[in-house]
This record gives structure tokens, C-alpha cells and sequence, in this order.
């Protein structure tokens, strides 16, 4: 029994490790999504990694009606430099990340202990902008909460009367974060390749089979049908598993040389990680080979199971908008 | 030796046989033949147990093919309708693999998948893959792969059709040895030249029934004709033997 289970194992192995599109989708395309996620850590690392403790640079529109403000930006780490003729212009065209502009009543308003306005100047969409306008936000709050403070003192009441809430930040959110923003990145490329490692395979040993008229002579062989479909879906499980280890390989690969350790990753990733994932990915393995061995199995040809694979795609596409819509929450501990 | 009786099958409203009944002994030559849609492949699939019938009983060497399928299987070997094979694979690794799958390993496989390379004439394509094979080299590594476990009875579906004429003559050639090593030999045909010369006795289909059944010389007199063919047309046009 588990010989002719072998025997169809067997066969169907090296029959489609010969078939170039089985093994690149079991060998090949599992190192595009973590060659993507590379080329993205490479870049989002470069842009974030250093920030904390390098400087850059912030135009500032009417600098000199507010010196104090800007001596004590520049306290923080910022370079300051004056910024265009129209700011706003120059950032929407990405001639620079951000700008603050200090208007005309800046400085009556300030010296009469009003609220004083500044306008600081930011392109959303931009990653670096985004990290330059919450380290600029920062300086500025500070500095607000700062002469607030001296102004109530000033005048003999205590700073806590008029600060219910004091924020304290300890940034090292920063850095996890962006880690676990990566690592969070690996589920869904390999839920990806589970359901894409194994598929021309089993297209290929059930409808294809019986598209190219070998099913009849095969059946007719002494070996019951369940031994046959047993060791065909163990056949794509293999090539599914393949593509599940490629990818895993390239993923340690990637966050091991592309990121150097730069992220300062707090998860160890040595190949027990790797391993578990694997183990924990298999169930959803054998269940993928099992689905597309029954879509395959119910389709006459590699024509017809389009209508059924389009309703995978809709599934798929329910699941990544349930993901986008309620994203993981990190537990505690 | 193959044994039919009263075998029934329907594809929903379409009666494909209703009541097919016919022996092939063993060291005898069987031609199934009929028009189109007479029910010849369906009788044959339900022969090599990849359909099940409706009612009746196909039976080889006395197992039935519906309740002893395993046991059927390792005593017929099989040239189906559809003779399809696997592009990637070599001729050799096509006949290995069945011959694995009937449980022949190691040496005397080799030694048997030899045999057959010699025999069907393979030298030149046995280590080829079988992508852009011709319909006459088809037709070998499919018969190499149904004769691999040496079954004592054989089912052929239109062994010939489509070959030149050398690839035909080589077939028949085959089909004479092994009826002559004494096994049985059942196969269907469009060709009344071919069941003349080949076959020992002759079972007319038509409309899901045997309409005659008995040697050639004997369906010729009994319609009166001197042509098979003629015989085959008046058999199937009137059904009345």
C-alpha cells in the first residue's frame, strides 16, 4: 500500500522537477517577496535607523522673529536653515521635507504671553517628511510647555495646574516597532507562496492528467484511487514545502545580511525562529494541496478551473481587507 | 478469458450498453466492433474497472470488475481510448512506472522493460522524453506500458488507428504473438481488413447490444455476404441475425 503511494510520490516528483514552471514557483518566486521586503528595509532602515541620533535640516520662514524658538530647536539637533520663498510650494514639489513657518504676529503675540501660531509645513506621504514633522512637533511642544511653565511661575502658580497630564516618552517604541512592522511583513508572503508553491503541481497531476488522456491507463493499474491521489497531493506537498523553505531561507537570509543588525532586531533570529515558523505553517500547508487538489480534481482541463480560482482570488482578496482592517495587536509580554 | 453478460450502463438519458453479452478465451483474437457510439469504449472502460456498470457483470478470469477491481487489474493489460503520456518522462521511466505500480521492481523490471524496447522496436526512443513524440512512437511506449506485467488478457481500444502502414503491420504482428503465447486478446476496431486478417472471433455492436457474435466466416454466411464490410452494414442497418 504505501509502496504504490511512494511509487506515484516518486514519479510525480521528478516529473515536475523537470517541468521549469513547478520549480519556479516552488524555487524562484518564493525570493521575490523578501528581495521586496530587503530593498524596503534597506531603504526605510537607512531613512529611520539613524534619526534618533543624527541631525537634519528644518527651513524656517521669519526665523528671526522668533529667536528663541529657533535657538532652542537648534538646541535639539536641528540644523536650521531659511527656507524658500514659498514653502508650502517647495515641499508639495519635494524640494524639501518640511517647513516652518514663524508668521507677522508671531512675536506681538508672544511678547503679550498670547497663544503664538506657527505653521509647520509637512508632505504626509513621505516617510522621511513624517519622521522629520514628529521630531520638529516634539521640539515644539517641549518648547511651548517650557514657557508656559516660566510664565506661570511667573506669576506664582504651579506648573501642575495647568499640565493634567505630563507625557513622558522613552523612545525605544521606534525601533520595535519598525521591527515588528517587518517581521509582521512575513506572514502574508508566506501564506502567499503556500497557496502558489504546490499549484502547478497539482494541476498538472490531476486535471492536467486527465487532460493529456493518462488518467485512463493509470486508474487501470492496481492501485486503489485514494493511494493515487495520496501520493499525488504528497507530491505537491513537497513542492509546496520547497517553495515554504526557499522562502524562509531568503527571509533569514534577507534580515540577516541586508539589515546587518542595524534595526537593532530584538527577536533572535537564528533558524529555531525559521523552523517554527515552518511547523506552524505546515497545517495550513496540507490544507492548501487539499483545496487545490480538490478545485483541480473537479475541473476538466487547465482551462476550465479559472471561474474557481477567481473565487479564490475574491477570497483572498476578503482576507488581505480584513487584515488591512483590523491589523495584528502585539501581546503583552 | 473475458466474460460479459448482460452489461448495462447509461450516461443520464444516453443508454451506452443495454445488455451486452460476449466471452473472449484465452489463445483467441476477440474484435469488438461497431459504429460510432455503440458502446465498444464504454464496454472496454467497464472492463478495465474505470467505469462501474449499471447492471450486468464483467468478469476476467473469473473476477468481477466491479467487486474484485485490484484483482482485474493485475490480469488485463490496457490500451484505453485516451493513450496519453507524460511529456517529461522517458520512454523507459513511462513503462517503469507502470511497472512498479503492478509491482515488478529491480532487475527483473529492467530486464522486462528490455524486453519490450526489443520487441516493440523502441531502441532509438526508449531514453528520449516523450514530448513531440509521433502517434506510431505513442503507440509503442503505451503498449510497452500495458504489456510490462505480462497480463493474460489484453484490451485494446483501436490499437492501430492513426499508424502507417508499417507501424499497423508491427501491432498486428504483436497482437498474433501474444494470442499465440496463449492469452486472451480483446480489442476494438474500425477496420474490417485488420478484424478479417487478425481476429479468431468477432462481436458486432450496435445501439448498446451485440447484434452478432461468432467467426468471421460465419457472420459472412449468415447475412449472406461475401465482404465483412457488406456483413458489418447489413448487421448494424437491420440488427436482425
Amino acid at each position: 500500500m504505501f509502496e504504490s503511494i511512494w511509487i506515484v510520490f516518486a514519479k510525480e516528483v521528478i516529473d515536475n522537477m523537470r517541468d521549469r514552471r513547478s520549480v519556479s514557483l516552488a524555487l524562484l518566486y518564493p525570493f521575490i517577496g523578501p528581495l521586496l521586503l530587503g530593498a524596503l528595509i534597506a531603504f526605510v532602515g537607512d531613512t529611520i535607523a539613524a534619526l534618533p541620533t543624527t541631525t537634519f535640516t528644518l527651513p524656517i520662514q521669519g526665523a528671526a522673529r522668533a529667536p528663541a524658538l529657533v535657538a532652542y530647536i537648534e538646541e535639539n539637533g536641528v540644523v536650521v536653515t531659511a527656507a524658500p520663498e514659498d514653502p508650502e510650494q517647495a515641499v508639495r514639489i519635494g524640494r524639501i521635507d518640511t517647513a516652518l513657518i514663524i508668521p507677522d504676529g508671531f512675536a506681538k503675540s508672544f511678547a503679550a504671553e498670547r497663544r503664538a501660531t506657527v505653521n509647520l509645513v509637512v508632505d504626509g506621504s513621505r516617510l522621511s517628511a513624517v519622521v522629520a514633522m514628529s521630531r520638529t512637533l516634539y521640539a515644539l511642544g517641549n518648547y511651548s510647555a517650557d514657557v508656559g511653565a516660566g510664565r506661570l511661575t511667573a506669576r506664582g502658580l504651579d506648573l501642575s495646574i495647568a499640565e493634567a497630564v505630563e507625557i513622558k516618552q522613552t523612545n525605544v517604541a521606534l525601533r520595535r516597532n519598525l521591527t515588528g512592522f517587518f517581521l509582521n511583513m512575513v506572514p502574508p508572503f508566506l501564506i502567499f507562496t503556500i497557496f502558489i508553491g504546490g499549484v502547478y503541481l497539482t494541476i498538472d497531476t490531476t486535471s492536467g492528467e486527465r487532460e493529456r488522456g493518462s488518467l485512463e491507463p493509470l486508474l487501470a493499474n492496481p492501485v486503489a484511487r485514494w493511494e493515487l491521489m495520496l501520493g499525488k497531493a504528497l507530491a505537491a506537498l513537497a513542492f509546496t514545502m520547497m517553495a515554504v523553505s526557499a522562502q524562509l531561507i531568503a527571509f533569514k537570509l534577507v534580515f540577516e545580511v541586508i539589515t546587518g543588525g542595524d534595526l537593532g532586531l530584538d527577536v533572535d533570529l537564528g533558524a529555531g525562529l525559521f523552523l517554527a515558523m515552518f511547523l506552524i505553517a505546515l497545517p495550513l500547508m496540507v490544507f492548501a494541496v487539499a483545496v487545490q487538489l480538490i478545485i483541480a480534481t473537479m475541473t476538466h482541463s487547465f482551462r476550465r478551473p479559472r471561474p474557481i480560482s477567481a473565487c479564490c482570488r475574491w477570497c483572498r482578496r476578503c482576507r488581505d481587507w480584513c487584515w488591512s482592517s483590523f491589523p495584528y495587536r502585539r501581546i503583552p509580554g | 478469458m473475458i466474460e460479459v453478460e448482460g452489461l448495462e450502463k447509461s450516461f443520464h438519458a444516453v443508454h451506452a450498453s443495454r445488455g451486452v453479452s460476449f466471452t473472449a478465451d484465452d489463445g483467441e483474437i476477440t474484435a469488438l466492433i461497431g459504429p460510432n457510439g455503440a458502446g465498444k469504449t464504454t464496454t472496454l472502460r467497464i472492463l478495465y474497472t474505470v467505469l462501474r456498470p449499471d447492471r450486468g457483470s464483467a468478469r476476467v478470469d473469473g473476477f468481477d470488475s466491479r467487486r474484485e477491481p485490484r484483482e482485474v487489474q493485475r490480469r488485463i493489460g490496457v490500451l484505453a481510448d485516451s493513450r496519453g503520456l507524460y511529456p517529461r518522462l522517458t520512454a523507459r521511466e513511462h513503462v517503469r512506472y507502470f511497472g512498479r505500480l503492478h509491482g515488478l521492481a529491480g532487475a527483473a523490471l529492467e530486464r522486462r522493460i528490455d524486453e519490450l524496447v526489443v520487441m516493440l522496436d523502441m531502441g532509438d526512443i526508449a531514453d528520449r522524453r516523450t514530448k513531440g513524440f509521433s502517434k506510431g512512437q505513442t503507440m509503442k511506449v503505451a503498449l510497452a506500458r500495458a504489456l510490462v506485467h505480462g497480463p493474460h488478457n489484453v484490451l485494446l481500444d483501436e490499437p492501430t488507428n492513426g499508424l502507417d502502414v508499417a507501424a499497423a503491420r508491427a501491432i498486428r504482428d504483436l497482437i498474433r504473438r501474444i494470442r499465440d503465447e496463449g492469452r486472451s486478446v480483446l480489442f476494438s476496431s474500425h477496420i474490417m481488413s485488420e478484424v478479417e486478417q487478425l481476429c479468431d472471433k468477432l462481436v458486432v455492436i450496435g445501439r448498446g447490444v451485440v447484434l452478432a457474435n461468432g467467426t468471421v466466416d460465419g457472420i459472412k454466411r449468415r447475412t449472406g455476404e461475401q465482404d465483412l464490410e457488406e456483413a458489418f452494414i447489413r448487421a448494424t442497418q437491420t440488427g436482425d441475425l
